[in-house]
C-alpha cells in the first residue's frame, strides 16, 4: 500500500484551486521547503487547469514518494479528453489551442524536477510530474 | 450547481492616498476577476495615484490569476495610477517568471509597508502627497 495517495476529480473550474490547495497541504505536511510547496501548488493548479480547459474533466492524483535521502511528491493529471496532436508544440511557450493563457505545460515542466507526458489524439492525456526535496 | 461558497470580497481601504488591497482569500478564477473589477472601479472613483495589491495571504498563484493581476496593473496604469505588488517572496517571484509572468513595469516589494513607502516616495518625487 502506498503511504499517501489522494485523488481529486476535476470537473468544475473551482476544482482547479481545490486541487492546488490539496497539493499545498500535502507538501506542507510532508515538510517540503516553502519554495517547493509553492512550485508544487502552482504546478497542480496548471495541470488541473489544462484538464478543465482542454478535456472538461479528469482527475489529479497526488502521491508522496520516498527515495534514499529524499522525499518526493508525484502528481498525475489524467483525462480522457481529445489528447494532444503535437506534444512538442504543446510544450512550446505561448502555444495554445484552448482559452487559457497557454502557459501551463512549459511552466510545469520548468518548475518540476521530472515531467512525463503521454498523450495521443482521441486517447486522452496523462501528465506525470515529480518534485524532490531533501529529507529534514 | 456550484455549491461552494467562495469568498470574493476583499476589504480594500485607502491610506495615504493609496488604495490598499490585502488579498486574503484564495484566487479562484471568478474571485480574481471580481477583485480586478473592484480595483478598477475604486481607482476610477477615488482617483488614487497608487495601488498596492498584497498577495501575502494567497496560497495559489497560477498563470490565470497571475495573468489577471498583471492585466489589472496595466489597466491601473492607463488610469494614471501605479501598482505595487507586495507579499511575494523572491522565490515566489522566480516561480512566476517560469510561468512567463514577469509583472513587467510593476514594482514588487516583500511587505505591504515597503510598498506603501515606495508609492509615497514616488508621489513625493512628483511633488504630490505633501
Amino acid at each position: 500500500m502506498k503511504p499517501f495517495e489522494k485523488k481529486i476529480p476535476i470537473s468544475r473550474e473551482t476544482d482547479i484551486i481545490k486541487a492546488a490547495l490539496e497539493a499545498k497541504k500535502t507538501s506542507r505536511d510532508a515538510g517540503f521547503s516553502e519554495n517547493n510547496q509553492f512550485m508544487i501548488t502552482t504546478a497542480v493548479s496548471e495541470l488541473a487547469r489544462n484538464i478543465f480547459v482542454y478535456a472538461g474533466q479528469g482527475a489529479v492524483l497526488i502521491e508522496l514518494l520516498v527515495r534514499e535521502s529524499q522525499k518526493g511528491i508525484q502528481v498525475i493529471a489524467e483525462d480522457n479528453g481529445p489528447g494532444i496532436h503535437d506534444i512538442a508544440k504543446a510544450l512550446e511557450d505561448r502555444f495554445t489551442t484552448g482559452n487559457s493563457l497557454g502557459l501551463g505545460l512549459p511552466g510545469v515542466k520548468r518548475i518540476m524536477d521530472e515531467f512525463i507526458i503521454d498523450s495521443s489524439p482521441g486517447k486522452g492525456t496523462t501528465v506525470t510530474a515529480r518534485k524532490w526535496d531533501k529529507n529534514a | 450547481m456550484n455549491t461552494d461558497k467562495i469568498a470574493s470580497d476583499v476589504a480594500m481601504h485607502i491610506t495615504y492616498g493609496c488604495l490598499v488591497v490585502p488579498v486574503d482569500v484564495e484566487l479562484y478564477d471568478d474571485t480574481v476577476l471580481h477583485i480586478r473589477e473592484e480595483i478598477l472601479a475604486k481607482v476610477r472613483e477615488t482617483r488614487v495615484k497608487g495601488v498596492i495589491i498584497d498577495l501575502s495571504g494567497v496560497s495559489v498563484i497560477d498563470s490565470f490569476s497571475g495573468g489577471v493581476i498583471q492585466d489589472t496593473a496595466k489597466a491601473v496604469s492607463l488610469l494614471g495610477a501605479t501598482t505595487v505588488i507586495s507579499g511575494l517572496q523572491p522565490e515566489t517571484a522566480a516561480v512566476l517568471v517560469d510561468l512567463n509572468l514577469y509583472f513587467e513595469g510593476i514594482a514588487k516589494t516583500s511587505t505591504l509597508e515597503a510598498g506603501l513607502r515606495l508609492l509615497q516616495s514616488a508621489a513625493a518625487g512628483r511633488g504630490e502627497g505633501k
